[in-house]
């Protein structure tokens, strides 16, 4: 059976899949009526979907406090090892002597396996307290996760500075890289000119491109599935690649290839999992 | 399974530099989907509203049965922008779309009974659907929905845009309104479709993409959904097949 009529029938996706953009533990603002709230419901949720592992960055990141969010993305792999894996997030609220030590803290716990920086809410990557950790990803060889949505402050012009600045550094602008068409594209320019640059499909609610589209011009090697779980339902992003008309072989590129790829060669932590 | 789209665009997209959705565009969308119809209407009508509806309905007619006409409605019927009420009823029932939708925050008028009671009657009579926006940053719509949705209990009101973060407007809304449904497109907070569906019923969700590149989401919120077969069968095709058989033309 393949992955469109599995899915259909409700089953799991028979491919491997890793969620790359996901959030964990409580947070009911804007409006959220929040359906999970424990990381063993969202557990279920991937064994409903066939999701076998999660990259994850909570949500309390926002609020600035990097490490109660570590902390927290800790406590959640030490749970459910091999399943849930962490961005080792920074912020710049502690400034950039804060940023080198929850780096120090934390860059040593095997389940981090790449990094993220709430851009966009936190101003633009090129402020001077992301410095160090823009040098540590590079340097270790891991991805790291720019928030990117339109109206917000980071530009086009400033991830195009950063990935001169750092010229081995891998970054995935999250969002299809801004969230809506004509950023989408924006974004796919940029991609044109460096082959460091990837997207996440993540809250893709906005997007008018379909996924096919977007793998038509970004290319669906550069693209890797987040679902912003719990925040939104993974269904719904899984739902617009099965559905979208693309190939198998995109679609398995895209919910799991891609990434394992990225990782590859880093000094954090590796994914492992039993490959379906 | 069959598939209808209540609720598709056509046209420019308000406030967006993009080019438009047309309808050789959506029915490929619908056809890689899987969707056999799909209830759409013209983002010209926004501004022109007459004019944005004959186009809506020339191409429903001209579409073999695979897209249907959704027309706008404004509540200022003076025989100018829109026809006078007992023409606008005469109109309606020779044309038959399939639902109105009203735009009050982009057409600057409030929904309350006072501004769209001549409206509502007509639309109450004929228990047309009516689509209704429903972003968080439309306030006027917010606040008058349970009161309309009251005072016209006829009227089935499809709130649009409903989304993961109206979430806490929506439950309240359900609970409260029985003439209020839900597109199912961007209800799409972790587990949050199955859990209204299980805690309010099926009959009030349809669906519906607003576009036709996010048809895939919604298919996969309903098809992996955790919910009966029947409901599923329900919101992809049967409720609101039962609301199109509820309007009543031949008064």
């Amino acid at each position: 059976m393949g992955i469109v009529s599995e899915f259909k029938e409700g089953r799991p996706v028979p491919v491997p899949v890793i969620d790359t953009h996901t959030h964990l533990f409580e947070w009911a603002k804007n409006g959220l009526h929040q359906g999970i709230r424990t990381t063993a419901e969202t557990i279920n949720l991937m064994d409903d979907l066939g999701v076998d592992a999660i990259v994850t960055s909570p949500m309390v990141m926002s609020t600035g406090d990097s490490n109660l969010a570590n902390s927290q993305t800790v406590e959640a792999m030490a749970e459910y090892p091999g399943r849930v894996y962490g961005n080792l997030v920074v912020t710049p609220h502690d400034g950039a002597s804060g940023v080198k030590e929850i780096i120090r803290r934390y860059s040593g716990i095997e389940g981090f396996v790449a990094m993220k920086i709430l851009t966009g809410y936190h101003g633009s990557p090129t402020r001077s307290e992301f410095a160090y950790a823009l040098s540590f990803a590079q340097e270790c060889g891991c991805p790291i996760t720019f928030h990117y949505w339109e109206n917000e402050r980071i530009t086009h012009e400033s991830v195009a500075e950063i990935l001169e600045k750092y010229p081995r550094l891998k970054v995935i602008l999250a969002h299809q890289g801004g969230g809506v068409r004509h950023q989408t594209l924006k974004t796919a320019e940029l991609m044109r000119q460096c082959d460091r640059l990837y997207i996440d499909t993540c809250g893709s609610l906005w997007n008018r491109l379909g996924m096919d589209e977007i793998a038509e011009v970004v290319g669906a090697d550069r693209m890797c599935f987040g679902s912003d779980i719990f925040y939104l339902d993974p269904r719904f992003e899984i739902g617009r690649i099965v559905f979208s008309g693309m190939t198998e072989e995109s679609m398995k590129k895209i919910f799991a290839e891609n990434y394992l790829r990225l990782l590859e060669g880093s000094q954090l932590g590796k994914i492992r999992f039993d490959l379906k | 399974m069959r598939i209808i789209d209540t609720n598709a665009t056509l046209g420019y997209v308000i406030g967006r530099t993009e080019p438009p959705d047309t309808e050789e565009e959506l029915i490929h969308k619908m056809d890689i989907a899987g969707v056999e119809s799909a209830v759409a209407w013209h983002s010209r009508s926004a501004g022109q509203v007459m004019p944005g509806n004959e186009d809506m309905q020339a191409i429903a007619d001209a579409s073999s049965g695979r897209i249907k006409a959704c027309w706008v409605l404004h509540p200022y019927m003076d025989g100018v922008q829109m026809p006078k009420p007992e023409d606008l009823m005469m109109l309606l029932k020779a044309k038959r779309p399939a639902a109105v939708r009203l735009l009050p925050s982009t057409g600057g008028y409030l929904l309350n009974d006072f501004y769209c009671g001549e409206l509502m009657a007509i639309l109450s009579e004929l228990r047309l659907p009516v689509f209704i926006d429903f972003r968080k940053d439309l306030i006027n719509p917010l606040e008058e929905i349970p009161r309309v949705a009251e005072l016209y209990p006829q009227i089935p009101f499809v709130l649009t845009d409903a989304c993961h973060t109206s979430s806490m407007l929506v439950w309240s809304l359900l609970r409260k309104r029985k003439n209020v449904y839900i597109p199912v497109s961007y209800m799409c907070g972790a587990e949050e479709l199955g859990q209204l569906v299980n805690t309010f019923g099926p009959e009030h969700f349809l669906f519906g993409s607003s576009d036709g590149n996010v048809q895939g989401g919604a298919l996969g919120l309903v098809y992996h959904g955790k919910f009966s077969q029947q409901a599923k069968e329900m919101i992809f095709s049967s409720n609101w097949e039962r609301l199109q058989e509820d309007i009543r033309w031949e008064l």
